[in-house]
């Protein structure tokens, strides 16, 4: 009874797919859904209340800031398809600084008052009395400090997916939704909703429609991808950060300079395997549902330019900076100075998305610089051309990327720049035994994330799925066991890691 | 494929793997159950037969206080008062002795308006190893680090061991740095000034230098940040040994230098009178770990100084030097150089490699007090709990690999830099203020209880006063009643097994403190 009653409430322990609790709440969804898929509009009811549990367990009152969030862009969305269309254009703005405005004010008020203080030499706080008066966030004395302010989860997420629709909308490239249930949903779908993949409403809104449709071939593929999602973040990605990545990052002093390499390409790798592996997840829960997620990588760390890493990274919130950032500022049509500028500035507006930090900022702002020089030096063209300028390009890609991690992950600025600094020490290799030694298990889970995420090719890894949706059903459960199995073990040495894309 | 197949395949995979942990707690329930100890909370009084405990204690304790059957002070352990006390185990073959009653020393608490009353749950907690080494003396290494709390701490302790259970010497004398500080004067002195027991140690330095050490001396490792001597040259340690050291008998030195160093680059030699002549003494044993040497010389009677020589050539270092008896207690600081007590790298790990091996520790305390982790911000205090279980874990672990029998006791964290906002780790320009101690000696006590180690936490008697000499003396005086309050209960074992006549023999008095 203690069980149900801490699993119906929200809590501090994480709800993550890696979690236990997630797959009995799907079970439990899965069951119910069984019972009403014939119908979509009763399938779509009850995904929704799925759908906001979920949303409640893993974010708790925050729920209202999703609910907030769906009547406004719901209710903007009616005005923009109801106005003349000069009066399109107000309401779209209204929208959009509606939205954002939420997301400055649980994001990035500290960020901003921080800078505010520094500038001007003043002391305000910003005191964020929502969260305060959240029984599941942490305040001191009745203040809700600076550093204690915590966003909504995946408020960056349905936000700019919430943008997308209203803009959209304008451009009448997809139809208004008037049916509040529908508009919910395609806000709140549990599996995208806290780390994406961001989806546009034309996508999304004519699968509502459709019947519950899923071939058994399509639930092999389902399944593989949950199968490999849930590998690549409990074995490669958590164990990875635990043992090698993570107490780098967190004080870069006390590592030599191999270590500190050696830590770099594995935050490289962690922070692909877990993204990737949510994304995995998300899209395999999906298809159980019947519902098709787009894919959001498209093997990043084989790009041969930053231009091309762009477009296989983070898919759809690259398209989603591209679609209504870059191109409404001129993206490359207005001659090279401008499309600098705006790479520049949507580069900028990308690391700010992620977090509320200067690290974060910089982060987009090197992308952004690095973008443009390859759009002045026309190197992403180059760079395909033959094999030795691809393994070049794909060499100084994935070193420039993973230095540039540097500034994304550490803590602060001088973590970071200590981490930079001591990059570029002598080398100790007479310390190689020793580190061979002591990281040999993370040394071992790199080399094959590094082999089967980025080495292995395509078709190969088409093959395998291939095969396994061809395996009989008792294969595939053994499978599913035996994985289920592997992850629980290794789960318990590494703890349960929250993914990091669902902090943003 | 419809909904219900997709249902059942999940609902399948989860009822398996249900099962799967169920056997799992099962059988890992029962493979840590190492150690015959009851599980259930034992109320007991004086005079009653013990349940089921004592196994480890008495294993711990003869690891630690195995003393020779001629030792002079064996007298001194009799007549120690059994106190009636509760104990309950902590599971997994550990157990928490709770509720201690210790009798009083009278210690003056730097905090003035309070009174220590000594009544803290969880002081200890044991699950005690076997050591299937033999030393000569049994040597108590206090890991951490701090050195100066170490010294402070160490050297009361020692001094308190000494007088119980004999022994003599400084123990391990620091020697950071064998380069001579003035390049006209290529030797260093060590003086040594005795004020009641050992309470004053130079450590080897220059006399303009000053002296160093509060209390006592510690080994320190600067293989990794002291440079090798960059041509061949003699440096010369020159130990003056005070009058009551003198005539004494069965000192040993003990030197702690890098591996290629040889016997014959090294030259001991010592003076009975000012005047006379240096007599040379042999090394009488040489024992060699993965990354140092130790050579052991036994020093004869009456003399008055030692002469150290040793030819330093490229990269060949010397750590320590280590002047005991060849009985009783020693107790010995191992500080782990710029060490900020939450990351295990490859650093510690040589270190530990090179030092451990070579130290024959009987007991190891390890703490690591007013470093705490990283104070990362809110939102990341569970991944900074997270990477500071999981390095604490590793590095217990690997201490545990290096000597597994060895008794570890991990000292809690103090709430000082939760209490100050404060991180000698950071020098303060990352606040601790969202860390919890609480907290962290949670995630101590864990990792100790899975790795064989015993927890100590004094926390409470301390509070989150600031680390000074008299706070340092404190601590020592707690572990010394603790450690004491549970040899007792070892020797009411040791005393219930004797057979009558020999318990008659014995006179049980009461044990005062107050005399020492």
């Amino acid at each position: 009874m203690d069980y149900l009653l801490q699993f119906l409430t929200h809590t501090q322990s994480s709800f993550l797919f890696t979690s236990l609790d997630f797959w009995l709440f799907l079970s439990v969804a899965l069951a119910g859904f069984s019972l009403c898929y014939k119908r979509p509009q009763t399938r779509n009811t009850f995904l929704l209340a799925c759908s906001f549990f979920f949303y409640y367990k893993t974010g708790g009152y925050f729920i209202f800031i999703l609910l907030l969030s769906i009547v406004l862009n719901y209710g903007i969305g009616l005005q923009i398809d109801a106005v003349r269309p000069r009066q399109k254009r107000h309401w779209l703005s209204i929208g959009i600084l509606a939205n954002l405005l939420i997301l400055v004010i649980f994001k990035y008020s500290a960020f901003f008052t921080q800078i505010f203080n520094a500038i001007f030499c003043t002391s305000i706080p910003a005191i964020d009395y929502f969260s305060a008066s959240s029984p599941t966030s942490p305040a001191e004395n009745g203040i809700f400090l600076l550093k204690n302010i915590i966003p909504p989860i995946g408020l960056s997420f349905f936000t700019f997916q919430a943008i997308s629709y209203l803009v959209d909308l304008k451009r009448g490239t997809t139809q208004v939704v008037k049916n509040i249930g529908d508009f919910s949903f395609y806000l709140c779908f549990f599996p995208q909703l806290v780390a994406g993949p961001i989806i546009r409403a034309g996508q999304f809104m004519p699968q509502l429609q459709r019947h519950y449709m899923l071939s058994a071939k399509e639930f092999s593929i389902a399944l593989f991808l949950i199968l490999s999602g849930l590998i690549k973040k409990i074995v490669f990605a958590d164990y990875i950060s635990l043992h090698l990545s993570a107490p780098v990052f967190a004080d870069p002093d006390s590592f030599c300079s191999l270590e500190k390499w050696l830590a770099l390409y594995a935050f490289s790798l962690r922070i692909y395997c877990d993204f990737s592996g949510y994304t995995d997840i998300a899209i395999g829960i999906a298809a159980l549902f019947g519902f098709q997620l787009p894919v959001n990588f498209r093997e990043p760390y084989k790009a041969s330019s930053l231009t091309d890493f762009w477009r296989r990274w983070h898919i759809s919130l690259s398209t989603w900076f591209r679609d209504y950032l870059y191109i409404p500022l001129g993206g490359n049509r207005h001659g090279k100075a401008r499309c600098c500028l705006a790479l520049i500035l949507t580069m900028l507006a990308a690391g700010l998305w992620h977090g509320a930090g200067m690290g974060f900022l910089l982060w987009g702002g090197v992308h952004g610089l690095l973008l443009c020089l390859e759009k002045i030096t026309g190197w992403h063209h180059q760079a395909g051309k033959s094999r030795p300028r691809q393994v070049l390009g794909w060499f100084l890609t994935f070193n420039i990327v993973s230095l540039a991690w540097i500034l994304f992950r550490s803590p602060d600025l001088h973590c970071a720049s200590s981490l930079l600094s001591g990059l570029f020490q002598p080398m100790e290799w007479s310390r190689m035994p020793d580190i061979l030694q002591t990281y040999r298990a993370s040394l071992l889970l790199m080399t094959l994330a590094f082999v089967f995420c980025i080495l292995v090719p395509e078709h190969t890894k088409k093959n395998i799925e291939r095969l396994f949706s061809k395996s009989p059903m008792m294969v595939k459960f053994l499978l599913a066991f035996a994985t289920a199995i592997l992850l629980f073990l290794v789960q318990s040495h590494t703890a349960n890691t929250p993914f990091i894309y669902s902090n943003f | 494929m419809k909904p219900c197949k997709s249902l059942m395949f999940l609902a399948g995979v989860l009822a398996l793997l249900y099962g799967f942990r169920l056997l799992q707690n099962e059988c890992g329930g029962r493979g840590h159950q190492s150690l015959d100890i009851p599980h259930d909370n034992i109320a007991r009084q004086e005079n009653q037969p013990s349940l089921g405990l004592e196994d480890s204690l008495i294993q711990l304790y003869r690891s630690i206080y195995r003393l020779p059957e001629q030792n002079p002070n064996q007298e001194r352990l009799q007549g120690i008062p059994i106190v009636a006390f509760e104990y309950d185990s902590a599971g997994r073959g550990s157990l928490l002795l709770e509720n201690f009653f210790i009798k009083l020393l009278e210690i003056s608490h730097p905090d003035q308006t309070t009174r220590l009353q000594h009544w803290y749950p969880e002081p200890f907690a044991w699950n005690g190893g076997f050591s299937e080494k033999r030393p000569s003396f049994s040597r108590i290494l206090y890991y951490g680090d701090a050195s100066i709390q170490n010294d402070r701490i160490s050297g009361t302790l020692r001094q308190l061991l000494q007088t119980d259970f004999g022994g003599f010497g400084p123990g391990i004398l620091p020697l950071s740095s064998l380069m001579p500080c003035d390049p006209k004067e290529n030797s260093r002195q060590c003086a040594i000034r005795k004020e009641g027991a050992w309470q004053e140690i130079s450590a080897v330095s220059s006399m303009r230098q000053g002296n160093y050490g509060i209390l006592s001396s510690y080994l320190s490792a600067p293989f990794y940040q002291a440079s090798p001597p960059s041509r061949q040259e003699t440096g010369t340690v020159r130990i003056e040994l005070p009058l009551f050291l003198q005539h004494h008998d069965g000192l040993c030195l003990e030197v702690f230098a890098h591996k290629d160093v040889l016997a014959n680059d090294i030259h001991v030699s010592v003076q009975k009178q000012p005047s006379s002549d240096r007599e040379p003494v042999p090394a009488a044993s040489t024992l060699t770990g993965p990354g140092q040497k130790r050579f052991t010389y036994a020093l004869p009677r009456d003399f008055q100084n030692i002469s150290f020589q040793m030819k330093f050539k490229r990269n060949r270092n010397l750590y320590a030097l280590a002047l005991n008896d060849t009985t009783g207690i020693c107790v010995d600081n191992l500080c782990l150089p710029e060490s900020k007590g939450r990351v295990f790298s490859v650093n510690n790990r040589r270190f530990l490699t090179d030092q451990l091996d070579l130290a024959n520790a009987g007991l190891i305390l390890y703490q690591f007090g007013y470093q705490l982790p990283a104070p990362i911000d809110s939102s990341r205090t569970e991944e900074a709990c997270r990477q500071f279980r999981f390095q604490l874990l590793q590095e217990l672990s690997y201490i545990r690999s290096l000597l597994p029998a060895t008794p570890v006791i991990v000292v809690g964290v103090s709430d000082f830099s939760e209490h100050f906002g404060v991180s000698t780790a950071f020098s303060g320009h990352r606040p601790e203020r969202d860390l919890s101690s609480e907290a962290l000696r949670q995630i101590q006590k864990e990792a100790a209880f899975q790795t064989d180690c015993v927890f100590w936490n004094p926390s409470r008697a301390l509070e989150a006063c600031p680390p000074t000499i008299d706070k340092a003396d404190l601590t020592a005086m707690l572990f010394y009643q603790a450690l004491m309050d549970a040899y007792r209960l070892f020797l009411k074992k040791e005393l219930r097994t004797m057979s009558l006549q020999r318990a008659k023999s014995l006179e049980l008095n009461t044990y005062s403190r107050q005399s020492r």
